[in-house]
């Protein structure tokens, strides 16, 4: 307080002064027009070190030249010429350099916020009143708020990011280095195990510590495994040998590793490594590591097992493709071996039934009646065999020959197939609903087809009515027609819809009537491989109605 | 009322002049290369400012007042909504971590209105020898018509309110506020009157 107070001053204005000097808790300074010191409060003396008396008069930035060395001189000018200046902490730190009051922070200055104002006598500026404020405390506090909001921050995008993505490595790489930016760590590094091999799966970091990380040495990563397994503690610190920190990889400061464990299932190593010079990592930052390596560990081990099912569907797949190659050939060397059966037997067969022929008709007298009904019969049997060779001959011609569907006019398939079956030309026995419209088919393959359908509606006609067989179309499905041949006749029983279409399958009942049974086989499989189905709707008296469906086809253009 | 072209003109100079000075203080201050921009300069009735401050800022306003006095007299004021604070913040000191206003933040936009403010009013003083002294500034963080509390005045009742929309820019991003200075009509009428015989004085100058 200065020795020479104003007259004019009432006896309260010189109580508030001797207040503001002794009691006030921040900094109080004022300065005359050439900023030396004219006043320094009680909380500056016990700040600095320096009593009042010590600096009266002397220039303020004699007594801290880093006033001018920062520039900040140019403020008290400012305030000289009537401009109040406000300097915060974030941008200057502090104004006068004194000791921090907290040792732990992190800077060892006092962390300030000042105030610098002219002071007027009348018009004129006679100096500055600077008002100085620790803020070394709420700023270490607002440190720590931050530090800890940020740890939140990562915990939940660890556990959002990390237990969600489908693309592990990825996330987990980006996740780390958010993480060691947060740690004010320098690099990192996973250390997987897959299979048996170890490799490290991810690296990243700051500047050179990026390059090298991804070549450390083995044993040193090796070592660090073993620790961890060993000692099962939440983190542990890692210093390379002597001899290790000759490689440039490890040089550095010491390593922090941290097992990553799923069950009993250890996957790896997670690997950070701290600042330069820094003290390491606080007891929660190892607590963040700590939780973050569950995420990441878990991250991984569902990484693992879907591989483990990609690899295994894969090698599925894979037995699948080559059993049906194998069952493929097998079934062609079938087909072609029935093929081959039914072809040689040709000529035995004609062989038995020409020579029966011969022997009945040119040794006639000398054969006995008797012997001559036994010819007869092997004549019979020798037909019969002819007729099934050449029907097994016919199936397995539809299965060789290749096919090209092209539109067929439908009606014209009637047409010609009702010219081949008398018992069809007789008047109302065949009629169609027309326009039948085309279909895509192999055009004698589906004559075959709608002969056999016919025939059979002609062979199982009802013995009390007139036979009438009705041919229409319709849409099924997309691009897809319907063909139905309904007649009249006895009809079929439901449990036989499908059986009559199975080789050699024969109904029961009419195993008198002509015909190997396999007619509707050869249909089906002809139909089969022109890319259709077929079937058929029945009610034992009342009729049959078979279908044939097949893609639809337009009236080719003319060309 | 409303500003003739011709003044709106030599008051944009007039700031520009001063912003100048601030960028410069600025820039220096943070270290970043920062220009200060005034797309658009408007006088609005002082009942208008609530309404159209609630129309051009989201959210709680930050605002920096210092009052000055002299032949003119008024209050002028640095707005910035809550998002450009913050953003502000962040930028200047390279601190991305800022999620709210806190102390050490409003210290920051007091620093910067400070410097902005102290450049306006110092280059009314100078160029139109008009001798201003200034006040202490004050921030709040309040609503558009909590500002209104804040405001007061020595002599004269407040009328018009000078609207400087005033855009920070720096390497990478914007940062846009309003500088508003208000003032009653006997100080309004001396401004606009000094500002014309500073434009005149240019001009024959």
């Amino acid at each position: 307080m200065t020795t020479d107070p104003t007259p004019h001053k009432s006896p309260h204005e010189s109580a508030l002064l001797r207040w503001i000097d002794e009691m006030t808790p921040y900094g109080v300074l004022v300065t005359d027009e050439n900023c030396r010191i004219q006043s320094w409060n009680h909380w500056l003396e016990t700040q600095s070190g320096h009593s009042e008396a010590s600096l009266l008069g002397q220039d303020l930035f004699t007594v801290y030249p880093d006033l001018v060395e920062r520039g900040l001189d140019k403020r008290f000018h400012q305030a000289l010429h009537g401009e109040v200046n406000i300097l915060a902490t974030s941008f200057h730190k502090y104004l006068l350099p004194f000791p921090s009051p907290l040792p732990e922070a992190a800077c060892k200055w006092m962390l300030q916020t000042a105030r610098i104002a002219p002071l007027y006598e009348g018009d004129r500026c006679c100096g500055t009143v600077i008002l100085i404020e620790d803020v070394t405390l709420r700023e270490h506090q607002a440190h720590i708020l931050r530090r800890q909001f940020r740890r939140q921050q990562l915990l939940s995008a660890a556990s959002e990011s990390l237990l969600l993505t489908r693309n592990p490595t990825v996330a987990i790489g980006q996740f780390l280095v958010s993480l060691t930016q947060h740690l004010r760590a320098k690099a990192f590094a996973i250390y997987l195990r897959q299979h048996a091999d170890w490799t490290i799966l991810t690296h990243g970091g700051t500047g050179p510590a990026e390059e090298w990380l991804g070549d450390l040495p083995t044993g040193f990563l090796n070592a660090c495994t073993n620790h961890v397994v060993r000692d099962n503690l939440p983190v542990i610190r890692q210093e390379p040998s002597a001899q290790e920190r000759t490689t440039k990889a490890l040089a550095g400061s010491g390593f922090f590793c941290r097992s990553l464990l799923v069950a009993d299932n250890f996957l790896g190593t997670l690997i950070l490594i701290p600042e330069e010079g820094s003290a390491g990592f606080t007891p929660e930052d190892l607590e963040l590591i700590k939780s973050v390596s569950q995420y990441i560990a878990a991250a991984l081990d569902r990484e693992q097992a879907r591989q483990a099912l990609v690899d295994a569907h894969q090698n599925l797949e894979s037995k699948v493709i080559e059993r049906t190659i194998r069952l493929e050939e097998s079934v062609q060397l079938l087909e072609s071996f029935s093929y081959s059966v039914a072809h040689d037997l040709r000529a035995p067969i004609r062989a038995i039934k020409g020579y029966g022929d011969i022997l009945l008709e040119d040794f006639a007298k000398e054969i006995s009646k008797p012997a001559r009904g036994y010819l007869a019969r092997i004549r019979i049997a020798a037909v019969r065999m002819e007729l099934l060779t050449k029907d097994l001959l016919s199936f397995c011609q539809v299965s060789r020959e290749s096919i090209h569907p092209t539109p067929v006019n439908l009606e014209e398939i009637i047409l010609e197939t009702s010219l081949v079956l008398p018992a069809l030309q007789n008047e109302g026995v065949l009629s169609n609903k027309n326009p039948l419209g085309y279909v895509k088919a192999h055009p004698s393959m589906l004559r075959q087809a709608v002969m056999n359908f016919l025939d059979n509606a002609i062979k199982f006609k009802h013995p009390d009515r007139p036979l009438k067989i009705v041919v229409r179309t319709e849409p099924s499905g997309r691009h897809r027609t319907k063909i139905w041949i309904e007649d009249n006749g006895i009809g079929i029983s439901p449990e036989y819809h499908e059986k009559i279409f199975g080789i050699f399958e024969r109904l029961h009942h009419n195993e008198d009537k002509e015909g190997s049974g396999i007619g509707l086989a050869i249909v089906a499989k002809s139909i089969q491989r022109m890319g259709g189905s077929c079937g058929v709707e029945s009610t034992l008296g009342e009729g049959s109605r078979f279908w044939i469906e097949l893609a639809s086809a337009h009236h080719p253009k003319p060309t | 009322m409303e500003l003739t072209t011709k003044q709106a003109d030599a008051l944009s100079e007039l700031i520009n002049i001063s912003y100048a000075r601030a960028a410069g203080a600025l820039s220096e201050l943070t270290g970043h290369r920062i220009h200060l921009e005034v797309p658009k300069i408007a006088i609005h009735k002082i009942q208008e400012v609530p309404t159209l401050l609630s129309e051009l800022m989201q959210g709680e306003i930050a605002s920096v007042n210092q009052t000055f006095a002299g032949p003119i007299s008024g209050n002028a004021l640095l707005l910035l909504d809550e998002k450009a604070a913050l953003m502000l913040n962040q930028l200047l000191l390279n601190d991305e971590s800022l999620e709210t206003i806190d102390d050490a933040a409003r210290e920051v936009i007091t620093e910067i209105g400070n410097i902005l403010l102290n450049a306006c009013l110092g280059v009314f003083g100078n160029l139109l020898r008009v001798p201003v002294s200034f006040s202490v500034p004050h921030i709040r963080v309040n609503s558009a018509n909590e500002i209104f509390g804040s405001i007061s005045a020595d002599e004269e009742d407040l009328s018009s309110a000078l609207m400087v929309h005033t855009r920070f820019r720096l390497p990478n991003s914007d940062v846009s506020g309003y500088m508003m200075i208000i003032l009653g009509v006997v100080s309004l009428d001396r401004l606009l009157l000094e500002v014309g015989k500073w434009e005149e004085r240019q001009m024959t100058g």
